[in-house]
């Protein structure tokens, strides 16, 4: 009974932490690229949904991000983008 | 058994006869005629093609045809061996065609004859790598390329066809680098160019 305890507690723990394990970018650069495509690249590689307008889709960004996570990486875009 | 013996007899007997009666036959004559007739058109458009200067005091081609045992040029090699015409050579028609090719290759030229040729013709498409991202876990980088004003998201190994007319051409991508794209452009199970 308390090996499968600590069987249990492992297992939460463990998916835990890969679920808490945030997405690190280790560099990403686009030059006179749309905002729908930059988000397309990230989407598909952290495997998340992100939406974007049609409107916002199509401006156009030249962004150079080194060692950053996803959620500042979307910030910088929608800050340069004036989507803030 | 009676009836097969006679008409092996019938066969042996009036075969050859009928032989020599389809010799006379208006319709072969009219045959070996347009034979030779298509035969001295298809040597003098070959002779031009081949650059030749026409003399008129050349002898009949026809009286070459089925007489000498000699081709006359490259073309009668191929389709009148030994004299005769090959119901399975190459049509004159793609003959013609091949040649004037390699006229114009060479009249736009020297230097083609000598470069790498292939099947089919190879159009490389026009590409703008627009963006890159390598992540942190052991994933192979993502690239964001433009291919014929599309815009494709491309990992290592993957192929994109971008040739409508030829399906089969595709561009394979070899390596995704910080400011660089390997790729090879060809066709699928036979990739050859790479840049």
């Amino acid at each position: 009974m308390k090996f499968r305890y600590i069987i249990f507690v492992n297992l939460l723990f463990f998916s835990a932490f890969t679920l808490a394990k945030p997405f690190e970018i280790a560099e990403l650069e686009f030059k006179g690229s749309r905002v729908i495509d930059v988000i397309r690249v990230l989407a598909e590689d952290a495997q998340i949904n992100i939406i974007a307008t049609p409107e916002a889709g199509e401006k156009e960004i030249t962004i150079f991000l080194k060692d950053i996570d996803l959620e500042q990486a979307i910030k910088a875009i929608c800050r340069i983008s004036n989507l803030w | 058994m009676l009836r097969m013996i006679l008409s092996i007899t019938f066969l042996v007997c009036f075969l050859p006869y009928s032989i020599n009666a389809f010799a006379d036959d208006p319709f072969v004559e009219k045959q070996r005629l347009l034979q030779q007739e298509m035969y001295k058109r298809f040597t003098t458009l070959d002779r031009r093609l081949n650059g030749a200067v026409e003399s008129k005091a050349e002898p009949e081609p026809e009286a070459k045809v089925f007489s000498s045992r000699q081709a006359v040029t490259f073309v009668d090699s191929i389709a009148y061996p030994k004299g005769v015409r090959d119901p399975f050579a190459i049509p004159s028609l793609l003959l013609q065609t091949l040649a004037l090719e390699r006229n114009n290759k060479v009249q736009s030229n020297s230097l083609s004859s000598y470069a790498f040729s292939q099947t089919s013709v190879l159009t490389m498409p026009k590409i703008k790598l627009k963006g890159v991202m390598h992540q942190r876990r052991d994933s192979s980088p993502l690239a964001v390329i433009l291919l014929n004003n599309e815009t494709y998201m491309v990992r290592e190994g993957d192929e994109i066809g971008f040739n409508l007319a030829e399906p089969s051409q595709v561009i394979k991508i070899k390596q995704i680098k910080r400011l660089s794209l390997l790729i090879e452009v060809g066709t699928l199970g036979e990739l050859v160019i790479v840049r």
